[in-house]
């Protein structure tokens, strides 16, 4: 069995391509909402995130997502420790979860900062699920209902796409001019044959 | 020429005038004495409708007679009487209907003959009257309430939206007239209105718009609408199959669409997207099929204007 990262930038359509892997019968692990699960499950996580960010950080069982945000909004090193301390939690949970999937020929962990998080470096290969900036935008408009200002100020966070398609051992474009279905399933078929 | 010469040629030129002119005098009073054939036309007017019928149609106002006469009598006729219209009852005559139809009847002109003639100078003999058939048309009157519909032009503000329709006080009309107009009679309309651009609300009475032979309860309407302000909502909405074999199952990518519309404020709470449906059609699927077309359906009518996304899917099928 092999472990697959997929990630994109905000609006490519990367729930898409994993929606379609999913029916293909690959088990689909998704990084961010996981992530949430296990700041408010994982004890030892809580602790570290108490101890860093103080008891303000969890309001009864449940994280504090609003004071979490205003203390990293804006402060790279609060992002960074925030990041240094669920990041090796998510990888263990996706470790421990792929195990459970063992018969499948390979799972794919979704996550949209799968090359800044560095994840990448313990998966067997990356997707990139790719879609020009403009067109991503206006998904995301159209999506969320918020404006051009602030759909650009989530992208600031991300990195810049044309490097993720460097590092990225396949690409699938979602530009709405090529096909997705296509392109998945040839990549899911190398995917398998590059198994046996 | 010399003067006596000029003097000699006048002198014959009146004379053969004077000759030609009685010649011609006698020559007229000769041709005015023979009989001849001609078409005068008479002047008609009907009288004495059946009081249980309305009369449609257009009936010709005045009958070509033909006659035989002596051409004084005819010249006197045609450049002095003014002639005194035939006064037509009309329902002093048997009616003709064809095929029993009681709408419908027909009188021949002939049987007219003694009554014009009565009103024609003596020295002119009537030979024949066209046309030959008078055609009548009639309708029973009925009265039926008729739904108005406003017929306003106009413009909204942006932001703003007709909170419940244009609304008439009453609503319906009560509308007398032919069955045979009556019976097609959808609606009645106002006369059209040009109300402008609207950015409050409108309130006024209309005019209703005549159609011929109708006569109205009432001529004017009140006529009101109400503007409220509209809020955009957005829903996802599941793709479902349409003529999907049970031996197949069909995945579409994506599985819903997004639809975004916009409603008044008032109806915002009732919005129900689940009455909604997005829809693909399973037949539609050739073997060079890659896309579906997706279809709204069951759009409530308070959603003022829709956009979805995608309008395509693409598709995995396999068998179950």
């Amino acid at each position: 069995m092999s472990r697959w990262g997929l990630t994109g930038g905000i609006g490519s359509g990367k729930s898409l391509v994993c929606q379609i892997l999913e029916k293909l019968g690959v088990p689909v692990y998704y990084a961010d909402k996981e992530a949430r699960r296990l700041m408010n499950t994982d004890e030892e996580l809580r602790h570290r995130i108490i101890d860093r960010f103080g008891r303000e950080a969890y309001e009864g069982n449940g994280l504090n997502r609003e004071f979490l945000a205003t203390q990293v909004f804006g402060d790279e090193e609060s992002l960074t420790s925030l990041n240094e301390l669920v990041h090796p939690a998510v990888r263990k949970d996706f470790s421990d979860w792929a195990e459970t999937h063992r018969e499948a020929p390979y799972v794919v962990e979704e996550a949209a900062i799968l090359f800044e998080s560095g994840a990448d470096r313990f998966l067997d290969g990356s997707i990139l699920v790719y879609a020009p900036e403009e067109l991503r935008i206006q998904r995301v408009m159209l999506r969320d209902d918020v404006d051009e200002e602030s759909v650009r100020r989530r992208m600031m966070h991300q990195m810049d796409e044309e490097e993720k398609k460097q590092r990225a051992d396949h690409v699938i474009y979602n530009d709405g001019k090529e096909l997705l279905l296509p392109q998945v399933l040839t990549i899911h078929n190398r995917i398998l044959n590059s198994n046996r | 020429m010399p003067e006596g010469q000029k003097l000699q040629f006048r002198k014959r030129i009146l004379m053969f005038s004077v000759f030609l002119l009685i010649s011609v005098f006698i020559w007229l009073l000769n041709a005015l004495s023979k009989n001849y054939n001609s078409v005068i036309e008479y002047p008609l007017v009907y009288t004495d409708f059946p009081e249980d019928r309305v009369f449609m149609g257009d009936l010709p106002e005045h009958l070509n007679l033909r006659i035989n006469a002596p051409g004084y009598a005819i010249l006197r006729y045609k450049t002095f009487r003014k002639p005194v219209p035939i006064s037509f009852k009309v329902s002093a005559f048997t009616f003709n209907r064809p095929g029993q139809d009681s709408t419908r009847a027909y009188i021949l002109t002939r049987y007219l003959i003694d009554q014009v003639s009565r009103q024609l100078p003596t020295d002119l003999q009537l030979l024949e009257i066209k046309p030959d058939t008078l055609h009548f048309q009639f309708a029973r009157q009925i009265t039926r309430q008729v739904m108005i519909l406003p017929d306003l032009q106009y413009e909204i503000d942006k932001q703003f939206t007709i909170k419940d329709g244009i609304i008439l006080d009453p609503d319906s009309v009560e509308v007398t007239g032919p069955d045979l107009i009556l019976d097609t009679l959808k609606h009645v309309y106002t006369v059209r209105t040009d109300i402008g651009n609207l950015s409050r609300d409108f309130s006024d009475r209309v005019r209703l718009k005549q159609v011929q032979d109708l006569e109205y309860s009432r001529s004017r309407v009140n006529c009101s609408l109400e503007l409220e302000r509209f809020t955009e909502v957005q829903f996802s909405i599941p793709v479902e199959v349409l003529n999907l074999p049970d031996t197949i199952a069909l995945q579409t990518f994506p599985s819903r669409v997004r639809l975004t519309c916009n409603v008044g404020l008032s109806k915002y709470d009732r919005v129900e997207g689940s009455l909604i449906r997005a829809v693909v059609d399973y037949s539609d699927i050739e073997e060079e099929t890659r896309l579906l077309d997706v279809d709204i359906q069951n759009i409530p009518v308070y959603l003022l204007s829709y956009e979805y996304s995608p309008k395509t899917v693409e598709f995995l099928k396999s068998r179950k």
